[in-house]
């Protein structure tokens, strides 16, 4: 393996400093001269028409700068694939929709204003359940999306993703099997992402329709990609400038439910000022974005060796209350098939509805989370009757490198996988956690007495996104041997902007005090996504990497004149430039660049989608016989990340993966029979706190540090490996929770009652 | 003194700032939260509003030494108290930081950094009055301050690092 000088070493974070010491600026602490504070009226019904709405006394108010209603609102749109929800309307969606946006000068004002409001609505019979959206009699929610089915046919007929794959001959594949077991789970958790800091934006228009985005923004060229044209702009038109975001977890993508930006926006072009948003937390977990709800139906055929032979699928997934990039978490989720169950003969078909329930969006593991449940649940059972130790299925049933898998996101086809080659994080996890001797069979605990019983589980998961999308980075090397980094890279905890940092170092080989990278700024950096899924590493990486290469070749084409010597016979080190193995000819980047001047290079990325992000997780849990509660005792994660960038950062990536087991025993939004959210605080919403932590341990492995890749090898082998810390744990529990009580489980959170009445059933029998 | 008007001062970082509680112009209403006080007219926006309800921890402040919700404590109700908040932590002269701070640099403790002030202001506060915490006394003090990235790990290694590092500054000078 390379030596490195700073990969895979820890060295401060560039923001570090900031962060402790309290002058890292977020959202809510930026300051712009002039600014109004905006408030939103929300709907108290979750469908209803408004009959009369009366703004008199709220624009009487002194302060009041400007009040928008359904009447006089700008003709935008949101929602895809086909825009159909309008900024403001005559009918609402969900409770929480808008119904009128309020900039005054001061917050207390805007608030003052908003209960001035007068609203007269005629309630309509609202869709609160994946269900009743199908049902025949079901109200038509939008006339864009007939039947509230979203309609994917215009991006299948691109070739650009395809939600239904069809491989082989599914009949078939079944007549070979020896046995055919189906499984339903019902996702409807909606877990709400939960990022520290509610969403907050600063909207400035400009005269010629330009408009200026600050604030919690976590992936700056897809936010402008997925909202500028919502309202009416081309993406040239819309600058974003991100703050210090206080966690987001896809969630401030906001690549599928941006209002509250069109909202700010529109408010700032009302009054021509600039206009702060503001959610606080009852709007952000009833508002913005919560994991996509979905109903699995996977049907498994399989040998009495493990192997798949035909697998087949119905997987309907929840927009809420209206579509966004629901078809893309729906295609990266179909991944999880090729991950967990290969088969030569599949055919799963997915459909996204609408309800009138808050919309769902871009979370931590992005559809392979809610697929890998759905296929595991169904996977899990059928081994069962095979009497087939999971771990051992994971060994045999591994993506090897050269194997095909279906890949509906971008390549609508087979790709073949590029690795890393999942068996040795799958026999070191096991080896660690003492797999083969804890494990004793389906519905076996590993240690039972009056009061409790313990059991283990393990999860799997992956994807192939992590090289996702094209990337365009810059690299400008100034005469006095420093370094600028072109780059949207975010600072919203991973350390991202570092990976950049450290790479550009690495490559142009300098002190890594000499390099910076440009703020989240999408004015001074190429237009790329910038930080979603889990393609920072490779992707913006690769074009990092690339960028550093043209300067150097630049750099030494330079310096060869000066010498008198193939460029190729140059190295550069601190600033300066050598002829290698002659140390005695070594001259300064300034004597090549120039006082005064600088040397650009240009990186670019085409986006590869056949490498796999893949972690497997291991968990021993402990029921209480008494009260049912689960209480998880050890974790161990272990994953393959090609070569380690920031090993304490990526730790910290691995550490976090509690809100995934969470998923499976205690998060999620309650609504009532309207369709309320009646948990949306923190006191409600329950978030695991430090005595609740179990023993935990990670695995990283760097097999790929060497790079085995076809296509554009990732940048130094690195290419992440932390974003998938939430998917595998839920399986693993229900696993584990299987082996406890005898029930397996399909609907979440598994609550203690239902655990009780499993413990009873079981004792009864 | 009518009854709807007092005048309160409160010491923050050290520095004295006198406000009078009212109605009137210049005043600060009754209702006004200490977070509002130390963010808005203080401009001291190291301390967060993450939840503005008292659930996460995210705006807790020094209060007399003791770690409280500034987003639930009435800046009305603060007069004469010494408020130390994460700006306060930094020796202004230096710039050294607190050995918490750099404890949690050190060890990459933070992510996206929300809940790093109210974390480090609480374990400051526990690190004063127990040099030698447990990590379940760690948990126990530290169970109000929400964080959802970093499973908490690291924060744990980082406030047994900071308080060993201080343990050891304290016997030094013992010694000299």
């Amino acid at each position: 393996m390379a030596e490195h000088r700073y990969l895979g070493k820890n060295q401060p974070r560039l923001a570090a400093r900031d962060i402790v010491t309290g002058r890292a600026r977020y959202a809510a602490d930026e300051k712009i001269a002039g600014m109004l504070w905006a408030k939103v009226l929300r709907s108290p019904y979750a469908y209803a028409k408004i009959i009369d709405i009366d703004t008199s006394k709220a624009e009487a108010l002194p302060g009041v700068k400007a009040i928008i209603t359904y009447k006089n609102a700008p003709h935008w749109k949101a929602g895809m694939i086909i825009p159909h929800k309008h900024l403001l309307s005559d009918t609402v969606y969900f409770i929480g929709d808008a119904v009128a946006l309020i900039a005054a000068e001061t917050e207390a004002i805007a608030d003052e204003a908003r209960d001035l409001i007068k609203v007269e609505y005629e309630e309509l019979d609202p869709i609160l359940s994946i269900e009743d959206s199908m049902k025949e009699d079901a109200p038509q929610l939008y006339p864009e999306i007939p039947g509230n089915v979203a309609d994917y046919e215009p991006f299948a007929n691109q070739g650009m993703a395809l939600t239904q794959e069809k491989v082989g001959d599914i009949e078939a594949g079944f007549a070979e099997a020896d046995v055919i077991h189906e499984v339903t789970t019902v996702l409807e958790n909606a877990q709400n992402p939960l990022p520290p800091e509610s969403p907050g934006i600063i909207a400035e228009w400009n005269g010629e329709d330009y408009v200026t985005v600050r604030g919690s923004m976590s992936s700056n060229g897809l936010c402008r990609m997925m909202n500028s044209g919502c309202m009416n702009l081309p993406i040239s038109k819309m600058r974003v400038i991100a703050s210090y975001v206080g966690g987001s977890y896809g969630s401030k993508h906001f690549s599928s439910n941006g209002l509250i930006i069109h909202y700010a926006a529109a408010l700032s072009k009302a009054t021509g000022k600039p206009v702060g948003l503001f959610y606080d937390r009852e709007e952000h977990l009833t508002c913005q974005t919560t994991r996509m709800n979905s109903i699995g139906k996977y049907k498994i055929g399989m040998k009495k060796d493990g192997t798949i032979t035909a697998i087949q699928g119905e997987w309907t997934g929840e927009a809420g209350a209206f579509n966004g990039e629901h078809y893309m978490i729906i295609a990266v989720g179909l991944i999880s098939q090729g991950v967990l169950a290969q088969s030569k003969n599949v055919d799963i078909s997915t459909k996204i509805v609408l309800t009138n329930r808050q919309t769902s969006g871009a979370f931590r593991g992005y559809g392979y989370l809610e697929n890998a449940i759905h296929i595991s649940n169904a996977l899990y059972q059928t081994l069962e009757k095979i009497d087939l130790d999971p771990v051992e299925y994971f060994r045999r049933n591994r993506l090897k490198v050269g194997d095909e898998f279906y890949h509906a996101y971008m390549c609508s086809g087979m790709v073949k996988a590029a690795g890393p080659d999942a068996l040795e994080m799958i026999n070191k996890g096991a080896e660690k956690f003492r797999w083969d001797e804890r494990w004793k069979g389906f519905g076996v605990p590993t240690y039972e007495d009056e009061n409790v019983v313990r059991a283990v589980g393990v999860g799997f998961c992956g994807q192939s996104d992590v090289g996702e999308q094209l990337a365009n980075e810059n690299v400008n090397l100034t005469f006095d041997g420093g370094v600028t980094v072109s780059c949207v890279a975010t600072e919203f905890g991973p350390g991202t902007r570092d990976v950049m940092r450290k790479i550009a170092a690495e490559a142009l080989n300098v002190d890594l005090s000499m390099v910076r990278v440009t703020d989240s700024d999408s004015m001074a950096a190429p237009y790329e996504w910038g930080s979603t899924g889990s393609r920072s590493t490779y992707a913006m990486g690769t074009a990092v990497l690339k960028a550093c290469e043209d300067a150097k070749r630049q750099l030494f084409e330079r310096v060869a004149q000066i010498f008198h010597c193939p460029p190729e016979a140059l190295e550069t080190k601190d600033g300066m430039v050598s002829i290698i193995g002659h140390p005695e000819a070594t001259v300064p980047w300034i004597a090549a660049i120039g006082f005064n001047g600088s040397i650009t290079g240009v990186g670019n990325f085409g986006g590869e989608y056949n490498v796999l992000v893949q972690q497997v997780q291991f968990i021993e849990m402990e029921l209480d016989k008494k009260t049912g509660k689960v209480t998880v005792l050890e974790q161990l994660c272990s994953t393959d990340c090609g070569q380690i960038v920031n090993p304490d950062a990526l730790k910290g990536q691995l550490d976090g993966y509690f809100p995934g087991i969470d998923m499976a025993i205690r998060e999620g939004m309650i609504w009532d029979k309207d369709g309320r959210i009646v948990n949306p605080n923190m006191i409600d919403y329950k978030t695991r706190t430090w005595n609740e932590i179990p023993k935990h341990e990670n695995i990283i492995l760097e097999s790929a540090a060497d790079g085995n890749y076809v296509g554009t090898k990732p940048p130094y082998g690195a290419f992440g490996a932390g974003e998938p810390s939430l998917a595998p744990g839920i399986p693993a529990l229900t696993l584990a929770i299987y082996n406890a009580t005898g029930k397996w489980f399909t609907t979440y959170p598994i609550t203690p009652k239902e655990i009780l009445d499993a413990l009873r059933e079981k004792e009864g029998r | 003194m009518m009854d709807s008007q007092k005048k309160i001062k409160l010491k923050v970082n050290g520095r004295e700032h006198c406000f009078t509680i009212g109605d009137g112009c210049g005043e600060i209403p009754a209702s006004e939260t200490l977070v509002e006080t130390i963010r808005e007219r203080l401009l001291l926006t190291g301390t967060k509003r993450p939840c503005n309800e008292g659930g996460c921890g995210g705006c807790t402040v020094l209060i007399d030494g003791k770690p409280s919700l500034s987003c639930s404590t009435l800046t009305s109700e603060c007069d004469g108290k010494q408020i130390t908040t994460i700006e306060g932590l930094e020796d202004p002269v230096t710039h050294e930081l607190h050995p918490i701070q750099q404890a949690f640099i050190d060890l990459d403790a933070i992510q996206c950094g929300m809940c790093t002030p109210g974390i480090t202001l609480t374990a400051k506060a526990l690190l004063d009055n127990n040099p030698d915490p447990t990590r379940q006394e760690v948990a126990e003090a530290l169970a109000g301050n929400i964080c959802r990235c970093t499973g908490y790990e690291k924060y744990f290694d980082g406030i047994l690092l900071a308080a060993k590092r201080m343990r050891e500054t304290a016997n030094n000078g013992k010694g000299e």
